[in-house]
Formats: structure tokens, C-alpha cells, sequence
């Protein structure tokens, strides 16, 4: 797994990239989302980060124009890609973050979507316990359950296009041992964690935990929460005790020991989650499994695998800064199209909504193409 | 150190009624006079700066940012901000390492990001139509996607602009076989001061007589903003064919690069380094992290102490640079040519009989056949030597490189005396890098370190002079590639001499208000880049 880390100690312990950032000719801008949606310097990694070393060293207050900047980054990591030094960006806005929410500093967008978590246990404040109840059978509501199936708030929030064919397809592989995790923490906190909020991401970690406890498996069709139930939780001192695992390492075995009943034709082109591919690293053994369920080679982008653009859904920057997240997500919509495909495949609720609304070609979940392929 | 009080930094204004009027046409959200946006126009790559930075001082913020999105807005910018006599900076990526972009009269920066259109691409005849405001790795991939390459690769390739290389006349790492920018570009669109769109004719090769691109390539933004191109396309090369080779000496090593331009070869890369820029092409990992490491790694033949020493001390090491320069002197490195010819560019068969007759051409003047291994690494590291940059700055030391070009006969004296000039004062090593048939360039690279930053630019500048008044005794450019800017301005006038006259009285026709770009080239106010000279004290 990539080691990209949030800081809950503040600052200090990312002085180096902090430093080397200042003092870089702005190397990774080309290839940073926020940058290239906005054409400004302002929020280049270079300048981000220049403005978080003057933060730590007191040369500049969180507050106001600081503390704004500091929301200009999806958490892609792809400028870390093009970083010779490797450095954590994503990891130390978020700490500048946490230093502004802690200053009271923290942007009004912030705010109120912490609010709307607090109210709803989930960033978009929307009754999504109730859309699970909605699309769910009972039966899979099993609290006790030892493999337990967590959707994610995304993932929730159209449950016909990622829960319903995914628990399809777990029926037409004849896995029947996975329950649907059924308490309020519908989402994995990483919002929290985005908004620089460590003691609410402890509290909702913890209460995930105890939810968990009796899990000895989980599983995260969506990268986003695997990567903050797997990682980010542990780091944070209150992860559940059982395994999280990503879908393709779950599914692996029951694509392997069964044909699809047919292959879904049409070109399409993958579009890597950065969550899946950078922090991950499962970008390519979730091509492997998907490609048997395609009568076509599956596509790439002239940006793909660790170079691949985000699609602008990730951080805060959806809800805090739409017009930024709308416009990475042109960006990225019209290089997949470049491709020549008649359709985007993906493997993340949140990118599929992104990408969907973005261009014109039609977006798929991965699992709807694997429900269609194993369908009986 | 944290909670250091920083010097104030002194924001200049402009009027009201510029801004709105900036407002109502570009729309609110594209005129900016935020801190953080004039912070991060504040400066460029201009190592001086960054010393400055690092002491707490930022010397030269703009008055407001504006971000116009097309041609028409450009323009309408331009002549706002000339009936307000507010002076305009055009911006590209900021990655210019002579202050070209630093608005020392205050003023507007134009950032030109948001024209980064390709208008079209002419697969047939080979010509791309692009605005200026694209970054170039961007560009480069999606020509490559569709089989083409511009054959442009600065090493700053990742952090500039189409608008930048035209207006600093950039060289890239293939020059030797596609020149310069300025032998690839066909036509240009520009604003002029007095906001009127003008275009050059479209020419079917370089320069052609009457023509103003001569005039507007590497005039730095001080005769107006230029808002797009038409250039030069190749298709992607075949093939490949890469080899060093390892000379006793500089002299023999810049013999056989002058044999193959006068025998009608062209590389697509010839770099030679000296031997201590061996040392550093040589230290062999793929990584550019901290230069203390690679530059330690590169000096085998220290003994393991001596190494731990350097590696953990730097700057301390660096404040003795003629001891330093004297000891790795003494290492028998030897001088490393990098040669890579490609094929399948224009068909035909010129680059595999090109590959045969190098390696003659190199063993004539002493060079053993160091096989392709050092070759394929520069390649798949090309990049990589800009991010040492940081690790020099973060530890307290700086660096900068000069780019000087002459004719082959002075080029080693040429080499020599800079190198003995800077000797005392800072760690300093070369590599020959563009060439061509009558001559080439010379890129020295120093790095040195002070007692504190305020002795840091002072030292900095003593080096810039040292080093300059070497070149325009020995009849070299100031320049070759990373234009002349605020830095080396002063130079600049010194070689001109009374042609600077001249200089100042086309600037004056162009524009007579000197609001675009002030203080660049030594034209139209601020200080002819002496004003920073006693800033930093
Ligand atoms: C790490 C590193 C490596 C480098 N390597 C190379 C190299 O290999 N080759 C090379 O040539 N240079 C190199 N440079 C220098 C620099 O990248 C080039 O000068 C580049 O062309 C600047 O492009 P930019 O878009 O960043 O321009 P900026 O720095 O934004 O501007 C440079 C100058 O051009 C003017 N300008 C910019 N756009 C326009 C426009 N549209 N119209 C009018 N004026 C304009 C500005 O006012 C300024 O005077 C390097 C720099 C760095 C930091
Ligand atoms: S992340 Fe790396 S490449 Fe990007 S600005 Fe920082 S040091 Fe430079
Ligand atoms: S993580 Fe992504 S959005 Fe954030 S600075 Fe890096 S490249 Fe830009």
C-alpha cells in the first residue's frame, strides 16, 4: 500500500516536504487537477505547500486567505507521481487544515458540512440509512455477520447503480456468506479526516469499530473507504478489528473459479480511482479481473494507471468548491473520450457520478459490468 | 525559524477604477487582489528570490492578478491597464530563472493560463496551431498521443508554457536536431501595447526578412503579450540510438562534438560534461532526491568519512568552495559525452549512418566507448536534476546555473576562465549541452553557501558578476537560453553598449507608455537589474 499518511501532530512532521516544496520549480503542477482547472498559481502544489511552511513558521495566520487555499486539493496524490522526493502533499494540507480548524479558521464551506455530518452521519446530510433499508433485503442486514459488505456514503446515494448489481453479482458467484453492514455510520469518516477534523474522525472510528467488531471481514467496494477503514483508522488509533478488503482481492477467487455467462461488448476505457490506483495500488489487478467480463481489449486514457487525472470528486473539493470538482471533471471526461471509447468503466461510486455528469459518454460502475457478464 | 518576524511585505495599489473596469470585462472572478494570489505571482525562479524568500522578504508582489480567457481579453487588459499607466507583466508558469516575471514597477501580472487551447493540428503539413498558455509536458502528450512531438524539451519541459519558451527564445534538450524555439515556430499571434491583435506572416521555414518575429521571440514581454503560435510538428522516432563515451579532457571532448556539426550530423542529443558535472551524470541512482546524498555517492574515491561528512554538512562544505573544487579536480573521471540519435523522423536512413561514423569521430580525438548504460540513464533521468534544486535551498545553501554561448574556438578559454573565476567562491562544474555548427553553449552550474542569507546574496551576486565579467570579455552571449530578464539585465546593456540606444528607441516606438514588462532588458525603468543589487544587504 502506498504510504501517503495523514499528520494528526500537526505541521512539524512534514517540514522536509514543506521545504523541499518551497524551494522546487514547481515540478508536479502540470499534472495536479486543481492546478490545471484553475490556471492559477495559488493552488500549484508549489504554492500550497509554500503557504502551509509559512503557516509553520508563523510568517503567515491560518485564518482567511490561508485556510481557503488549503481546501485547493482533491487528496489525488498525483502530483506525488511526478515527485522525486515523494512528498506527501495531499498529507500535509490536510495537517494545515487540522492547524486551521483548531485555529477556529476553518473555511465557511467546512463548517457547515461538518455540520450536515454531525446531523447526519454523512457529508451530504441525506437520510442514507434509509435508502440502504430501501435497497437492501432484510435478510443481508445482518449486524452480526462475520463478512460484512460496507457500501459507503457515494455508494448509497444510487444504490441502483452500485449496491443493487453488486449484490447481484455476489448471488450469481454463489457467495452467500457477506452481510450488508447495518448501522447509522453510513459513511467512513473520510470527510472528516478531509476536513482536517481528527478528534470527530476518532469518534466516528470508534464507533464504526464497536459496529464492526463481530466482522472478521469488510468489504469496500469503494476504494475511498477502504483506504480510511484499512489505513487511515489505524493510524488514527480506532480501526475495526477485521480485515478490510478491496472488491477486486475479494472477488479474485469467484471470477477465477467461474466463466461469464456472457461478455459485455463495446469499447470501453478504464478510469483509475486515485484511491484505488495511487494509495492502493489495486488499479491493475481490478483491469484483470474486469477485462474477462469484456469481449473488447479494455482502453486507456493517454493518462492512465498512476498518471491518471482525477475526476475531480476527491477532498472537500465537491462540496466546498463545485465549480473546481466540475471543471477537473471536464478535464479528465475529455481526455477519457480522447481515447476513443464508447464508455467509461470505473470503480468508485463518486467518480462514476463525477465522469457522468461531466461528458458525454455513458459511465459505469465496474460492478454493473461484472452483473451483467455473470448474470444467470 | 518559526515565529521569526518576517519584513513586512509592501503590496502596491492600483486604481479603483482600473480594477473594476478589469472586472466588468473579465468578470469577478478573473481579477484577483487576494494576498495569496499576488504572493504566489511574487516571484519566479530567479534563485535570488528564493534566497530572499527564505529570509522572510518578498520583494516585489504585484499590484492584482487577472486571468484572461482569450485573445479579445488579453487585449482589452492591455489597453485598460495602458490608459491607467499601470504597468503589465505577461505570466506563464513562473518557472523563468532571471525575474523576467518579478513586477518591480508593481502592476498587473496577465497570467496567461487560461489560453491553452490547440487551435488545430495540421497532420498533413506538419504544423500545430496552439495558445500560449499551455503547459508544455500537457502539450507534449496529447502531439504524442497523436504521433507527433514539437522536438521542444527544456528541462523545465514540466513547470513552463508555449508563451514562456517563445518569449525567452528556450532551447530544449534535443536542440541540436530541432534548434531552438525559434527555429521551430512558423507565425505568431500577439497584443501589442496599445491592445491591437497583430499576427506575422506564416513562413514555411526560420526567420524570414521583415519579419517581426525576430523581434518579438525573446523580447520577454516587454514589447507585448504574445497569445498564440503556429509551430513546427514531427512525427514520433522509430528508433533510437544511444551511446557515451568518455574523453581525457573538455578540449577533446568539444573537438568531436564540433567534428559531427561541421560533418553534417544532428544528434537529437549531444551533451558533454566536465568532469566534475561528470561526477554528478555519473552518481548513478534513478533518484534526484537530496544532492547531499548524490553529490557524496559521486565522489567514490573519498574515503567513507569524508563522504559521511559532506553528506551531513553541506552548506558548512560549500562555504570552501576552492578546496572543494581542488579536491574533486584531482579525480580521474574524465569527461562523459551523451550522444542519442534517432531515427524515422523524416525517413530515410541518415540517422543509422550518423550512428556509424560518431563512435570514429569520438575514438579520433581519445574517447573509449563507455557503451549505451550512461546514455539510457540520462535519458530516463533527464528531468530528474531539477528537483535537487531543493534539497541546496532547504539546506541552507543555493544554486544556479548560467547558460553562455560562443563560437568553438572560445569556448574552452571560455570555460576555463569562468571556472577560474568562480573557483573561490562557489562549487562549480559545466556541461556543453546545445550545439551547434559554428559553436555552442556552455551551462555552468554553481552552488555555494554563506553564514546567513543576507551573506548569501551578497555572495550570489558577486558570483553573477565574476562569472559575467568573463563572458563579455571573452565575446560570449550573456544569455543562450534562459533569456536575460531582471538578473541579467545589466549585463545585457554592458554588451549592448551604444546599441542599447537603439534598444530603448524601438521600445519607445512599440511602447511608448513602457508599461509592458518595465525593467526587463535593461528597458523601460526599473533599475536595469541594479536595483537588486543592496536590497538584499
Ligand atoms: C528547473 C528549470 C529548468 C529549466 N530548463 C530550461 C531549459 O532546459 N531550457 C530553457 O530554455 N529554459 C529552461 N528554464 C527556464 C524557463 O523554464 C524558461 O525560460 C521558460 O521558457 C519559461 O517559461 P514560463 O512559461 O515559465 O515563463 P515565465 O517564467 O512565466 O515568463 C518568462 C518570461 O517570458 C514572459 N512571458 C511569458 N509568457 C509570455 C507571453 N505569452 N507573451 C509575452 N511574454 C511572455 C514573461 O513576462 C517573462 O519575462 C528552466 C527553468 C527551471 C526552473
Ligand atoms: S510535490 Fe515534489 S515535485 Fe511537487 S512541488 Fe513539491 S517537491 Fe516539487
Ligand atoms: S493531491 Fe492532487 S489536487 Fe492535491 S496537490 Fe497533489 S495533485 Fe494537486
Amino acid at each position: 500500500m502506498s504510504q501517503a499518511r495523514s499528520s494528526p501532530a500537526g505541521l512539524g512532521p512534514h517540514v522536509r516536504a514543506l521545504k523541499h516544496c518551497t524551494y522546487c520549480p514547481k515540478l508536479c503542477r502540470f499534472c495536479c487537477p486543481t492546478a490545471e482547472a484553475e490556471r492559477s498559481e495559488t493552488v500549484t502544489p508549489w504554492f500550497k505547500m509554500t503557504l502551509a511552511e509559512l503557516t509553520r513558521l508563523g510568517r503567515r495566520a491560518p485564518a482567511g486567505g490561508p485556510a481557503e487555499v488549503f481546501q485547493h486539493c482533491l487528496g489525488c496524490l498525483h502530483c506525488r507521481t511526478h515527485c522525486r522526493h515523494q512528498n506527501d502533499v495531499p498529507g500535509a494540507l490536510l495537517a494545515a487544515r487540522a492547524v486551521a480548524l483548531e485555529a477556529g479558521a476553518a473555511p465557511p464551506a467546512t463548517t457547515a458540512l461538518l455540520e450536515r455530518f454531525r446531523a447526519r452521519g454523512n457529508p451530504w446530510g441525506e437520510d442514507l440509512a434509509a435508502a440502504r433499508s430501501a435497497a437492501v433485503p432484510a435478510e443481508l442486514l445482518v449486524p452480526e455477520a462475520q463478512a460484512v459488505l460496507f457500501p459507503g456514503c457515494q455508494a448509497l446515494r444510487a444504490p441502483a447503480r452500485h449496491l443493487t448489481p453488486l449484490l447481484g453479482l455476489l448471488a450469481a458467484l454463489g457467495v452467500e456468506h457477506v452481510g450488508v453492514f447495518s448501522g447509522p455510520e453510513v459513511c467512513c469518516g473520510a470527510p472528516l479526516w478531509q476536513a482536517g477534523d481528527l478528534q470527530g474522525l476518532r469518534a466516528h472510528g470508534r464507533a464504526l469499530a464497536q459496529r464492526l467488531a463481530p466482522a472478521r471481514t469488510i468489504l469496500c467496494p469503494c476504494p475511498t473507504c477502504a483506504w480510511v477503514l484499512g489505513v487511515v483508522l489505524r493510524e488514527a488509533g480506532c480501526a475495526p478489528s477485521g480485515q478490510v478488503v478491496t472488491l477486486d482481492a475479494f472477488l479474485a477467487p469467484f471470477l477465477r473459479a467461474r466463466e461469464p455467462a456472457r461478455q459485455v461488448p463495446g469499447r470501453w476505457v478504464f478510469h483509475d480511482p486515485c484511491y484505488l490506483t495511487r494509495y492502493l495500488e489495486r488499479g491493475e489487478t481490478t483491469r484483470q479481473a474486469l477485462q474477462g467480463a469484456l469481449r473488447e481489449p479494455l482502453l486507456e486514457s493517454a493518462w492512465s494507471g498512476q498518471d491518471a487525472a482525477c475526476c475531480g470528486g476527491g477532498g472537500l473539493v465537491p462540496h466546498s468548491l463545485p465549480g473546481v470538482a466540475r471543471q477537473a471533471a471536464a478535464l479528465r471526461a475529455a481526455q477519457l473520450e480522447a481515447s476513443g471509447a464508447e464508455g467509461v468503466v470505473t470503480a468508485c461510486p463518486g467518480c462514476v457520478r463525477q465522469l457522468g455528469e461531466a461528458g458525454p459518454l455513458p459511465v459505469k460502475d465496474w460492478v454493473e459490468l461484472l452483473a451483467e457478464a455473470y448474470a444467470p | 525559524m518559526p515565529g521569526m518576524p518576517a519584513p513586512a511585505t509592501v503590496f502596491p495599489e492600483l486604481p479603483a477604477s482600473l480594477l473594476s473596469a478589469l472586472r466588468a470585462k473579465l468578470g469577478e472572478e478573473h481579477v484577483s487582489t487576494r494576498e495569496e494570489d499576488l504572493l504566489a505571482c511574487s516571484r519566479d525562479m530567479w534563485p535570488r528570490s528564493l534566497i530572499r524568500q527564505r529570509a522572510g522578504a518578498i520583494e516585489h508582489p504585484p499590484a492584482a492578478v487577472v486571468w484572461p480567457g482569450d485573445e479579445a481579453q488579453v487585449a482589452e487588459v492591455v489597453r485598460l491597464a495602458g490608459a491607467h499607466g499601470a504597468p503589465v507583466v505577461p505570466f506563464g508558469a513562473g518557472s523563468g530563472v532571471c525575474g523576467g516575471t518579478l513586477p518591480v514597477r508593481g502592476g498587473l501580472i496577465l497570467d496567461l493560463k487560461r489560453l491553452d487551447r490547440i487551435l488545430a493540428l495540421d497532420e498533413r503539413d506538419r504544423l500545430l496551431e496552439v495558445e500560449v498558455g499551455v503547459m508544455g509536458e500537457v502539450l507534449e502528450r496529447e502531439l504524442v498521443r497523436r504521433g507527433f512531438s514539437l522536438g521542444h524539451f527544456p528541462s523545465s519541459i514540466l513547470c513552463s508554457t508555449v508563451g514562456g519558451w517563445l518569449a525567452g527564445r528556450s532551447a530544449g534538450q534535443c536542440s541540436s536536431r530541432f534548434g531552438k524555439i525559434e527555429d521551430i515556430v512558423r507565425s505568431l499571434r500577439w497584443v501589442d501595447a496599445a491592445g491591437r491583435v497583430r499576427e506575422t506572416c506564416l513562413r514555411p521555414c526560420g526567420v524570414s526578412p521583415g519579419s517581426l518575429d525576430a523581434l518579438l521571440l525573446g523580447s520577454e514581454g516587454t514589447l507585448g503579450v504574445l497569445t498564440s503560435a503556429r509551430l513546427a510538428v514531427w512525427p514520433l522516432a522509430r528508433e533510437r540510438w544511444l551511446r557515451a563515451f568518455r574523453f581525457p579532457d573538455v578540449d577533446a571532448g568539444l573537438r568531436a562534438m564540433a567534428g559531427m556539426l561541421r560533418a553534417g550530423l544532428r544528434p537529437s542529443v549531444l551533451r558533454l560534461y566536465d568532469e566534475f558535472d561528470t561526477l554528478l551524470a555519473r552518481s548513478g541512482k534513478d533518484d534526484a532526491g537530496d544532492p547531499r546524498e548524490s553529490l557524496s555517492a559521486s565522489l567514490p574515491a573519498l574515503a567513507l568519512p569524508a563522504r559521511a561528512l559532506l553528506a551531513r554538512s553541506l552548506p558548512m562544505v560549500l562555504r570552501a568552495p576552492r578546496l572543494l573544487n581542488r579536491v574533486t579536480g584531482l579525480l580521474p573521471t574524465g569527461c562523459l559525452l551523451v550522444v542519442i540519435v534517432e531515427g524515422g523522423l523524416a525517413g530515410g536512413q541518415a540517422w543509422r549512418l550518423a550512428a556509424e561514423r560518431i563512435p570514429a569521430l569520438c575514438v579520433r580525438e581519445g574517447a573509449s566507448d563507455a557503451g549505451e548504460g550512461p546514455a539510457l540513464h540520462w535519458w530516463k533521468n533527464r528531468y530528474a536534476i531539477s528537483y535537487k534544486q531543493s534539497g541546496l535551498f532547504s539546506a541552507g545553501a543555493f544554486v544556479d546555473t548560467m547558460e553562455v554561448a560562443a563560437t568553438w574556438d572560445r569556448l574552452p578559454r571560455l570555460y576555463r576562465a569562468v571556472r577560474k573565476a568562480l573557483e573561490p567562491l562557489a562549487f562549480v562544474m559545466a556541461h556543453f549541452s546545445h550545439a551547434y555548427r559554428e559553436g555552442g553553449s556552455i551551462y555552468f552550474t554553481f552552488a555555494g553557501a554563506a553564514e546567513d542569507d543576507a551573506g548569501a546574496a551578497v555572495l550570489y551576486d558577486r558570483i553573477w558578476d565574476a562569472a559575467q565579467a568573463v563572458v563579455l570579455s571573452a565575446g560570449a552571449t550573456v544569455s543562450h537560453h534562459h533569456g536575460v530578464g531582471f538578473s541579467k539585465a545589466r549585463y545585457l546593456v554592458r554588451q549592448l553598449g551604444p546599441a542599447q540606444a537603439l534598444a530603448e528607441h524601438l521600445k519607445a516606438s512599440l511602447d511608448p507608455a513602457g508599461s509592458m514588462n518595465p525593467g526587463k532588458l535593461g528597458l523601460g525603468g526599473g533599475g536595469a537589474g541594479e536595483a537588486h543589487h543592496g536590497q538584499a544587504r
